[in-house]
């Protein structure tokens, strides 16, 4: 991911947030809110998506004093939306559906002049078994370090990359069945 | 599931956003008071007043409800499953007050505080070198737990950051609750037969769990 220097990393806003500056916030929010809505109204309705998207957010204005800088917001937001909607028993889950919708997003952006290569590696990474399409896709296409994932997924550094490893090796199969087919 | 679909005409996804931004805003405008704050605690901090707090309920137990058999119990029975009710109990403290930002192993939890007053209950009864003075003693557990397991609800309702609603949740509660309740009990009650402790200690985790789930609204839009 390029860095910019007038942009301001997420613990920079944060500890500018906890400073007392507002803007930093609204930053924050500008910078995730709309992926974050996008993957909830695809299994929430409209209602329902935006009253988790700004719990969300207020979850992480009461959760600020525990931020550690380095442990990342967008695993944390993304963590928080879906322990509300568990919480709040909202029907249907949009973990998968984030993770589609940043898988499409993601393909289509490395290759926009291939449709069918983006079309293959979304069928793909949908064959595999769920715990390691969530980590294949947050590493890969959401581009959070193993560490991060982890903690998103909730499981152990070398659990997520077992299931990583893994996932290559399902994918690299089915890429070869695919290639022997055709 | 309805589909949310596009904006209304003449509202752009970024002023959607905006209004988003701003309704945010109102919601942390309002979250104020006491509870705002106690909410606001570092993680630590939560747990740490959630414990000491419960401390006190069970200091003032001990001081003035304390069991007519107390010095006679055998003191190492009761330190040992004092202690394991203790550290479950901690556990499951620990569980209800995490922060949202992690993951819980909320189903876990579920099973740990609701099989450990039965498997307690189901020991045999301890023997002791004098007849434990029953008579007049028994007939209170029931609101006594309750009350105890009602207090923990409201301290650790008052700790969490968000409001949980449906099963899973509710059992959690209801069922260290539960364990909070057979902790004073063990403290208060002389009675350790196995089918007093069977028939109201250990089942006060699911009464209380029911007693949540009446209480809690349906889906709180946020507290």
């Amino acid at each position: 991911m390029l860095s910019f220097p007038f942009v301001r990393t997420d613990d920079e806003l944060m500890a500018a947030y906890l400073a007392g500056e507002t803007a930093a916030f609204d930053e924050l929010f500008r910078r995730y809110a709309l992926p974050l809505l996008r993957a909830l109204r695809r299994r929430l309705n409209a209602e329902d998506a935006n009253d988790i998207l700004q719990q969300t957010f207020l979850q992480l204005h009461r959760c600020r004093f525990d931020y550690l800088p380095g442990a990342g917001i967008r695993p944390w937001i993304y963590t928080i939306a879906f322990n509300l909607q568990r919480r709040q028993a909202r029907r249907g889950h949009f973990e998968d559906a984030f993770i589609e919708e940043e898988a499409a997003t993601s393909a289509g952006a490395s290759w926009p002049a291939d449709g069918a290569a983006i079309q293959s590696v979304r069928s793909a990474v949908a064959q595999l078994p769920r715990e390691q399409r969530r980590v294949i896709a947050l590493h890969w296409f959401e581009g959070l370090p193993f560490e991060q994932v982890a903690t998103t997924v909730g499981a152990s550094l070398s659990a997520v990359k077992v299931r990583a490893h893994r996932g290559y090796v399902a994918l690299r199969k089915i890429f070869e069945r695919d290639d022997a087919d055709a | 599931m309805p589909e949310a679909g596009p904006p209304p005409p003449g509202i752009s996804p970024a002023d959607e956003l905006e209004k988003l931004l701003t309704g945010t805003h109102e919601r942390i405008k309002a979250d104020r008071g006491v509870l705002a704050w106690l909410r606001c605690r570092p993680t630590g901090q939560r747990f740490g007043m959630v414990l000491l707090a419960l401390a006190g309920l069970m200091a003032l137990t001990l001081a003035r409800f304390q069991r007519p058999d107390f010095a006679s119990y055998p003191a190492v029975r009761m330190a040992l499953t004092f202690s394991v009710y203790l550290v479950a109990l901690a556990l499951s403290i620990r569980e209800l007050v995490r922060p949202l930002y992690t993951r819980g192993r909320t189903e876990l939890f579920i099973v740990l505080t609701g099989a450990l007053p039965l498997l307690v209950a189901a020991l045999p009864a301890a023997a002791r070198l004098e007849d434990a003075p029953t008579i007049g003693h028994g007939h209170d557990c029931i609101p006594v737990g309750m009350l105890a397991g009602f207090v923990l609800m409201l301290i650790v309702r008052a700790f969490d950051r968000a409001p949980r609603v449906g099963t899973g949740p509710a059992l959690l509660l209801g069922n260290t609750a539960g364990l909070f309740a057979n902790l004073v009990l063990m403290l208060h009650c002389p009675i350790d037969r196995p089918a007093h402790l069977m028939l109201t200690h250990a089942l006060l985790g699911v009464a209380l769990a029911a007693l949540f789930k009446v209480l809690e609204p349906a889906r709180p839009s946020v507290s």
